[in-house]
């Protein structure tokens, strides 16, 4: 398992109750602290009250999904810094496509490994470091 | 001037003994003088000659000998018309004129009148043989008789001077109706304001056309039906700014042309129905690999997390993760069925299993047995009479789904009303929940194959299929299947079946 900085706070953003305590799983062990919302409003009221380093993102949600999270995001500059990853079930390279367009910094398809979620977050994060 | 003894005329062969004798003499008409009584008193060669009497036969006896017999009596009477205001006119305008030669055969004749001043009334009548005119008149109107089209002759104020038969078997009017009627009476009421536009231009620059290019004309029959027409134009020559209409019932065109038309428009619907069902195929694969994706995600996950780091769990962390694999799972296989179903449907490869249904005790068993509504409020209210033969099975898919969706939009703590009822000689089986509602635009798409509303609460799961396969249940019962809601306040999903439903042929679709 690759480890992280212990304290860099990820904030994921899906509906699916399973999926949230999944992802604890994999990146709280990792040295993550995680925190959770269960759609895109709460996720912007997380941001706002919370320092976030990355937020993994999913794409169908209720009352605000990925999409809306993401636009937000591009229009307030208080959100703009937060690199998003975004998480879907949402297979097409069209999405894939789409979500780039719209700030996100990677695309992953579910099913993810746990293995995969940590590289990827480890590089995007510590890109940012430097 | 005075013709008074008409000798130079008895004479005939005779030295004319005037200039105005002369004129008389030569005039190119037949020329015939008679007096106040109606006598002639002169006549010319050219009466001799069109007539066949000699001048004596004709000098001192009655005018009306020229004519056949039968116009004698109304002559007299013209006669003393004409004595009592003489001016210079044509004889019996519009009427048909005959003379009637010696030999007693008759000729058509047109007639001028003078009167000759003086007091004693004579009149100078000049009569012209108009048989070689008569015969192409009548040979024009054979033409307009016979020819193939509908055609009438309309003068410049619009009133019908001529017809045919093919245009008073076409219009339904006797060739009496049509003449001197206005010609906008052929047109239906609502044209005939801008058909008398039309006209008075058409007057303006009248030239060989088609009248209306491009518009879609109509006739008016005499019993008030409208059939579509093609008319061409033709001014006559003359003063009178008279045209010639020729008049074609295109009925048959146009039914040929508006088949040509539905038929192409179907195969256009085709293809375009076609395309819409690919893209929909394309939509509902992409939103099942989304619904599957789901599910596998977890259960990838927390066996995958078991299976690398037992230890690290406790034990109730391990049985929490075991849980949610198992429920995933148990979601999947619902989704397959819920698939298979819809694919069993759409083939119709589903035979109703009619039987005597208690549908309170049903309705009881199916809230019971689903596992989203363990721990929620459920009231179950029948108001009628319990029994009806349906298919026991059928009516769980369509509770179900409807109950299912409710639990998806309802707050857990507010009641899910299931009730059943009289209506209409069958059984109103509704779902109230108090939930989120459906936005209005969604609600007539509820139950279309795989289709989903944008306001799903937990990322829309269950893939649009549940409705439309309880709606195709509901077709096979001989029930009928609605919904209705209000966004923020709730949703209304019912099914209406009859008493006894009927043993299904198996064909299931209905669309």
């Amino acid at each position: 398992m690759i480890n992280a900085d212990p304290g860099r706070v990820l904030l994921v953003v899906d509906d699916e109750d399973d999926i949230r305590v999944l992802l604890q799983m994999y990146l709280g062990p990792a040295g993550y602290d995680v925190r959770t919302a269960n759609d895109g409003l709460e996720a912007l009221e997380r941001l706002a009250d919370t320092h976030v380093d990355l937020m993994l993102l999913d794409l169908r949600m209720p009352k605000l999904d990925g999409w809306g999270v993401l636009q937000r995001m591009r229009d307030d500059p208080k959100f703009a810094a937060v690199p998003t990853v975004v998480l879907s079930a949402h297979a097409s390279p069209e999405a894939a496509r789409r979500a780039l367009e719209a700030g996100a910094v990677a695309f992953l398809n579910k099913p993810v490994s746990q293995e995969d979620l940590l590289a990827l977050l480890a590089e995007h994060l510590d890109r940012r470091d430097r | 001037m005075k013709f008074g003894d008409g000798r130079s005329a008895r004479k005939g062969q005779g030295q004319p003994q005037s200039r105005f004798e002369a004129i008389f003499r030569y005039a190119p008409d037949a020329i015939v003088i008679v007096n106040a009584d109606g006598t002639i008193i002169a006549a010319n060669d050219q009466v001799m000659a069109l007539f066949g009497h000699s001048a004596d036969e004709l000098v001192g006896r009655e005018v009306e000998l020229l004519l056949p017999e039968r116009y004698r009596g109304t002559h007299a009477g013209h006669r003393e018309g004409f004595r009592a205001a003489p001016r210079i006119r044509e004889m019996g305008a519009g009427a048909e004129l005959f003379g009637l030669r010696a030999d007693g055969t008759e000729f058509p004749v047109e007639i001028s009148l003078s009167p000759l001043p003086g007091e004693e009334g004579e009149v100078m009548a000049a009569i012209r043989d108009v048989t070689d005119r008569k015969a192409v008149e009548s040979r024009s109107q054979a033409i307009l008789q016979f020819a193939p089209d509908a055609t009438i002759i309309v003068d410049g104020t619009g009133q019908i001077l001529s017809a045919n038969r093919q245009m008073t078997a076409l219009f339904g009017h006797s060739y009496a109706d049509l003449l001197g009627m206005q010609v906008e009476a052929l047109v239906p009421e609502r044209f005939r304001q801008a058909h008398v536009t039309h006209r008075d231009s058409f007057s303006a620059a009248p030239r060989v056309r088609e009248m209306g290019a491009g518009a879609e004309l109509f006739g008016l029959r005499a019993d008030g039906t409208e059939f579509p027409v093609e008319i061409s134009l033709s001014p006559l020559p003359g003063p009178g700014s008279d045209v010639m209409a020729t008049v074609r019932d295109v009925t048959d065109r146009r039914l040929a042309r508006d088949a040509l038309k539905h038929a192409l428009e179907q195969e256009r619907d085709a293809a375009q129905k076609l395309r819409e069902a690919s893209r929909i195929k394309d939509e509902f694969l992409d939103i099942v690999a989304h619904e599957l994706r789901t599910p596998v995600t977890a259960i990838g996950g927390f066996a995958d997390l078991l299976d690398r780091q037992w230890d690290s769990h406790d034990e109730p962390t391990r049985r929490d993760m075991v849980a949610r694999i198992l429920r995933n799972s148990r979601e999947m296989s619902a989704l397959v069925e819920r698939l298979l179903d819809m694919s069993r449907l759409q083939a119709g490869r589903v035979d109703l299993a009619l039987e005597e249904v208690d549908i309170a005790a049903l309705l009881h068993a199916i809230v019971d047995g689903l596992t989203v509504l363990a721990d929620r409020p459920v009231t179950i209210q029948v108001d009628s009479d319990p029994m009806i033969v349906s298919d026991p099975s059928a009516l769980r898919h369509i509770v179900s789904n409807f109950l299912t969706n409710a639990a998806k939009f309802a707050p857990a703590d507010v009641p899910i009303e299931v009730r059943a009822r009289e209506s209409e000689g069958g059984l109103l089986v509704e779902v109230q929940d108090y939930g989120l509602g459906i936005p209005a635009e969604d609600v007539p798409h509820l139950f279309e194959h795989f289709y989903q509303g944008d306001n799903q609460p937990k990322g829309g799961r269950g893939a649009g299929i549940g409705l439309s396969v309880a709606r195709r249940y509901s077709d096979l019962l001989g029930g009928k299947i609605s919904a209705s809601s209000t966004l923020g306040e709730g949703s209304l999903f019912s099914v209406w079946l009859p008493r006894h439903s009927m043993p299904s042929d198996g064909s299931g679709a209905n669309d």
